[in-house]
């Protein structure tokens, strides 16, 4: 598994080639034009805040594309279809309506529709990466990743184009998409793919796609259920206490943790069976080919929690900042921010026994899926049992 | 010296400062929060009575479950945590310290060539221009140098990433400060101070003035959060902190006023903002603070923060008119009332308290099925909610809408109503007439009430009869039409069908006998809603409207029998209150917790993203003027992370890069 040594192009190095400037000048350009259009609409008290998050996200995503260039084709590829959303939408006098008749919302690019192309992309994705997995076929495994992709381009699109949507609908509606169940589902199911693509390129192996992408599709069942069994799907307006620009940068930070968390928990399967198979010694298992070794699973194991963990920590001191601004008090043991206090204690404790005692194997496999557990109610099991002020997102 | 060293290791301080001990201590940690989280914390102690039995409430009491946060064995747990923490960084300190700063130049050369990473090789050049040469790549790539002239030549040690062991003091003394801090804000110390007998939570509410003085804190109270409800026009130099199973007063050396306080709310009808117009008077200020606070966007005055955290009823001006509902009189007597008010009333049918509670603006619903525009709420508009309380002390529960109700065409007036807080709801819907008013219900009623008006109905069929057999029978059947009637008035539906199964055993012919009785009924109150309908003008043939009337008013009496006290109060106007409900803390604290948490997250991505590394480069200069060369290196964490870049630079210096040791597949 060691990869020669390639030298390291910093993030200032790959910021002045030519590529670089151009994607920066793209970015810098996307964003001024949302300014342009929609800068009006930012909420006029927070509106500095608001300004701040935008020239956040700019730097934030010229960053990102830069340090991993796949970024730089997806970002243009969502902003190409989201403006073809809302350029749709606008042709036919900005009305919600819209979406029934004109062709590229009716079929593609209205939150609806872009979402149901996102669910079906990523189930038909992990079918195709089990399948290339069992005929350990490369190019299936190449369609795999495309569909995976494509899944992500028209996810994102769903959560643009439903933020134009939510101010068609009514200009008091107005907000980012990620303040109900529904809405953090998508972004849930968004960001755990991204992560696994990162890691699919870093470990040059696609076996492991299946596995990430079977949580990935459970919450994309559970999005099917909730927008056809119980009508999640419209828009609904904000309550007052997430009327707040916290709710922007909190809810993603949470997610890239719960992603992360799922991630690990997902590749623990694979490297269970694997464990399985070396210790039965039988060294002439086709397996033993197709999945990477146990101790590249284990790496990424390790880095996908360390990095949910701080951005897991962030999130949850952002909450404290946020609940500190709207309910009086940075912390109230409401059930939610409680069982976010688990969750971080198990993953620290989780990290604890990695870094110091040097614990490593099946038992951190299975206690990576344990977390995957705590993780789950934390997110779901506390709207479903629990009541508390984070009452928004019940089920 | 020696003194401290040996403190460090004393067991006492291994035990507390090792790693199992924290673990322990953190699973407690998290397993008091699941209990938290899952047994609902700060109820009245009733409904624990009632969820587990006295016996088991007990022991929960006894555990402090009911307020697990602040119990005392949790408040240890943390306690012990910190004294976990403490010590292990306190035992660590010292050699995490000198392992950041040293370069590790005493490393022998026997114990380079142990080293996981290690190559040996040699050069033609000699050792002075090697060095430079190796010192530049070195520090290119970003790792610090320190020359050492040993072992019969020259070592450059090297290394990179200090920062990690800087990370692990930043995240350890975060999580102390961070729970310090939470400390500071917690309510600790009028724990400490009830069992010294100083403080004592006011369970009654009663009037300012009569608070328990043991449950009133000054000023100088250093941390807290309140909440306090502010009438619009009024202010407040107080607030509320609840405490065990009452609450404390909480002086404040400022007034809050609310000088306005508004709800909007979206078309649906739910609320959309809510923000209070407060002034804010010291007297420490030369100018009154004038501005307006709403969620999320708090006023911070000094060490204070006052949050617009919910909204109640000020004491809005309900007036009302009572309507009998068991007399023959038709004229409702009018009522002022105030929320939070009680009124006593006296009447011929006993004496009874109306205590208004809310009054809401808005009472949003879903729908079962989305409207004509597509939408799954519906706003019932706004309602008062009351209670009727009789002279024993049982009272009713009503909420009473000010808003006529539309079903299928037809208009009502709505009211909900339930015997205890185990029940559900139940509604009557009293159909209105052609003015939007109850009159004619109110009138029909009468008429059922009025045994007179009754009897010239029923008689009227009878005058004309001259064959007394005939006349003997219908004055029979007169009498048990009252005296169906009479039921029905009393009991409804239900009291009919209790009434048969006593009269009629067969129960497969009950429902026949139950129809026919309902027919004699019906004829009779036909008469009876005819008359009413006769007082507005003469009837010729009654329409599809004034028919669908009468079947609602023989339902609306029909839930009238359960509806409690005889008298159904119509709002007929309300004058809105509005209460501005603030939350103010004063929370040290909170700086201390930023604080930490930032120090937590720089930490967090010290350890995990800085790696310290190692290098060595031992030059051994050789009588020919070439150099021997020893170069190994380390990584703090896996050797297996720095091989590609070791590699690299075993490249760089021209060495042909060895076999690996220590390297395993
Ligand atoms: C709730 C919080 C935490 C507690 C109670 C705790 C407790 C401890 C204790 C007692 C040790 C000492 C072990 C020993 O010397 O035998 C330790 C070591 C360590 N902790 Fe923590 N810790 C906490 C959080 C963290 C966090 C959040 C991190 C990092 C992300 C962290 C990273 C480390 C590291 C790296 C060591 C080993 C230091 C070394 O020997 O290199 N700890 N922790």
């Amino acid at each position: 598994m060691t990869a020669g040594y390639t030298g390291q192009l910093t993030l200032l190095q790959s910021l002045l080639s030519v590529r670089g400037i151009l994607w920066s000048l793209f970015i810098i350009f996307a964003s001024w034009l949302g300014w342009d259009r929609y800068g009006e609409l930012m909420n006029a008290n927070d509106r500095s805040y608001e300004t701040g998050i935008l020239i956040g996200v700019t730097l934030g995503g010229i960053a990102f594309g830069l340090a991993w260039k796949s970024m730089q084709s997806l970002m243009v590829a969502v902003l190409i279809m989201t403006w073809i959303g809302i350029v749709s939408y606008a042709a036919h006098g900005d009305s919600y309506k819209a979406q029934e008749t004109a062709f590229f919302l009716k079929f593609l690019f209205s939150s609806q529709s872009a979402i149901m192309w996102m669910n079906f992309l990523f189930i038909f994705a992990m079918v195709t990466y089990f399948f290339a997995l069992w005929r350990d076929s490369s190019f299936a495994g190449k369609v795999a990743t495309g569909l995976t992709w494509s899944a992500v381009a028209f996810g994102l699109t769903g959560m643009g184009v439903r933020w134009r949507e939510s101010y068609l609908i009514n200009p008091d509606y107005g907000h980012i998409p990620v303040s109900n169940l529904y809405e953090v589902f998508i972004l849930f199911a968004i960001i755990t793919a991204l992560l696994y693509l990162y890691y699919e390129q870093k470990i040059r192996s696609r076996s492991l796609g299946g596995f990430v992408l079977a949580v990935i599709s459970a919450a994309v069942s559970f999005i099917l259920w909730y927008t056809f069994g119980r009508d999640a799907a419209e828009i609904q307006p904000l309550v007052p206490a997430l009327k707040s620009y916290w709710m922007k940068i909190h809810v993603p930070a949470n997610f890239i943790g719960y992603g992360t968390f799922a991630l690990a928990a997902m590749i623990a399967i694979p490297f269970l069976w694997r464990h399985r198979i070396e210790q039965r010694g039988d060294s002439s298992n086709p397996w033993l080919t197709r999945l990477p070794t146990l101790a590249t699973m284990e790496d990424v194991m390790y880095k996908a929690i360390a990095f949910g963990f701080a951005f897991f920590t962030i999130a949850t001191i952002l909450g404290a900042m946020w609940a500190a601004e709207a309910w009086g008090g940075y912390w109230s043991w409401d059930p939610k921010e409680t069982w976010a206090l688990i969750v971080w204690l198990n993953y620290a404790a989780w990290l604890h026994f990695r870094m110091s005692k040097g614990w490593a194997g099946t038992r951190m496999a299975w206690w990576a899926i344990l977390g995957l557990l705590i993780t789950t109610f934390a997110f779901l099991g506390v709207n479903m049992f629990l009541s508390g002020l984070h009452s928004y997102g019940s089920l | 010296m020696d003194k401290k060293r040996s403190l460090k290791h004393h067991p006492l301080l291994t035990f507390i400062g090792s790693m199992n001990l924290a673990i322990v201590l953190l699973v407690m940690l998290a397993i008091a929060s699941v209990i938290g989280t899952i047994l609902k914390q700060n109820e009245a102690y009733a409904s624990y009575v009632i969820k587990f039995g006295p016996f088991w409430f007990d022991v929960f009491r006894t555990l402090e479950l009911y307020d697990v946060y602040s119990a005392i064995w949790f408040l240890a747990v943390l306690a012990f945590l910190l004294l976990s923490i403490s010590a292990c960084v306190w035992r660590n300190w010292a050699h995490f310290v000198r392992d950041m700063f040293s370069y590790q130049e005493h490393t022998h050369a026997a114990q380079l060539q142990k080293m996981g990473l290690s190559v040996q090789g040699a050069r033609s050049e000699d050792s002075a221009q090697i060095r430079d040469e190796a010192q530049q790549l070195f520090k290119k790539t970003g790792f610090k140098c320190k020359v050492e002239h040993k072992d019969a030549g020259t070592l450059i040690a090297a290394k990179k990433g200090a920062g990690h062991r800087l990370g692990y003091f930043f995240t350890h003394i975060a999580i102390v400060i961070i729970c310090l801090g939470a400390l500071l804000d917690s309510n600790i110390k009028f724990k400490v101070q009830e069992w010294m007998g100083s403080v004592q939570a006011e369970t009654r509410s009663i009037a300012l003035t009569d608070v328990n003085p043991k449950a009133n804190i000054a000023v100088d109270n250093n941390s807290f959060r309140g909440s306090v409800n502010i009438p619009e026009g009024k202010s407040a130099d107080v607030v509320f902190l609840t405490f065990k199973e009452g609450y404390l007063v909480q002086k404040l050396p400022f007034t809050v006023q609310v000088v306005d306080f508004r709800v909007e709310h979206y078309d649906t009808g739910m609320p959309k903002s809510f923000e209070s117009d407060i002034i804010l008077n010291a007297p420490e200020l030369a100018e009154p603070i004038k501005t307006t606070i709403y969620v999320n966007k708090p006023l911070y005055y000094k060490d204070y923060a006052i949050y617009q955290s919910s909204f109640g009823d000020g004491g809005s001006k309900v007036a009302l008119r009572a309507w009998p509902l068991v007399s023959n009189q038709t004229n409702p007597s009018k009522l002022m009332g105030e929320v939070n008010r009680i009124i006593s009333m006296n009447t011929p049918i006993g004496d009874y308290k109306l205590e208004l509670n809310d009054y809401k603006t808005n009472n949003v619903i879903d729908l079962p099925e989305p409207d004509a525009n597509g939408r799954k709420v519906k706003n019932l508009g706004p309602s008062v909610q009351f209670k009727v309380r009789d002279a024993q002390g049982q009272a009713l529960e009503y909420e009473n809408y000010l808003l006529a109700v539309e079903r299928g065409g037809a208009w009502y007036q709505a009211s909900k109503f339930r015997r205890s807080m185990a029940e559900d709801f139940q509604f009557l819907l009293l159909p209105l007439d052609e003015q939007q008013s109850l009159n004619r219900f109110m009138r029909f009623l009468a008429q059922l009430n009025d045994r007179q008006s009754m009897d010239a109905i029923l008689n009227s069929a009878i005058e004309n009869e001259t064959d007394p057999v005939k006349r003997e029978q219908l004055e029979t059947q007169k009498r048990f039409m009252q005296q169906l009637i009479n039921l029905f008035r009393l009991r409804g539906f239900d009291g009919i069908r209790g009434y048969l199964e006593q009269a009629v055993p067969e129960a497969d012919k009950r429902e026949q006998v139950f129809n026919q009785y309902l027919e004699i009924m019906t004829v009779a109150m036909q008469g009876l809603y005819l008359k009413t309908l006769e007082q507005e003008g003469p009837v010729v043939e009654t329409n599809e409207a004034q028919r669908r009337f009468f079947a609602d008013s023989i339902e609306a009496v029909n839930t009238l029998t359960a509806y409690g006290p005889p008298i159904f109060f119509e709002i007929t106007s309300v004058d809105h209150r509005e209460a501005s409900g603030l939350q103010i803390t004063k929370s040290p604290g909170k700086d201390v917790v930023y604080f930490g948490s930032l120090l937590l997250v720089i930490g967090t991505f010290l350890l995990f993203y800085v790696r310290p590394q190692r290098l060595w480069l031992l030059l051994q200069p050789q009588n020919d003027g070439s150099t021997q060369l020893i170069f190994a290196g380390k990584d703090g964490k896996d050797d297996k992370l720095l091989q590609p870049f070791f590699d690299h630079l075993t490249q760089q210096l021209q060495l042909a890069s060895a076999t690996i040791q220590g390297e395993n597949s």
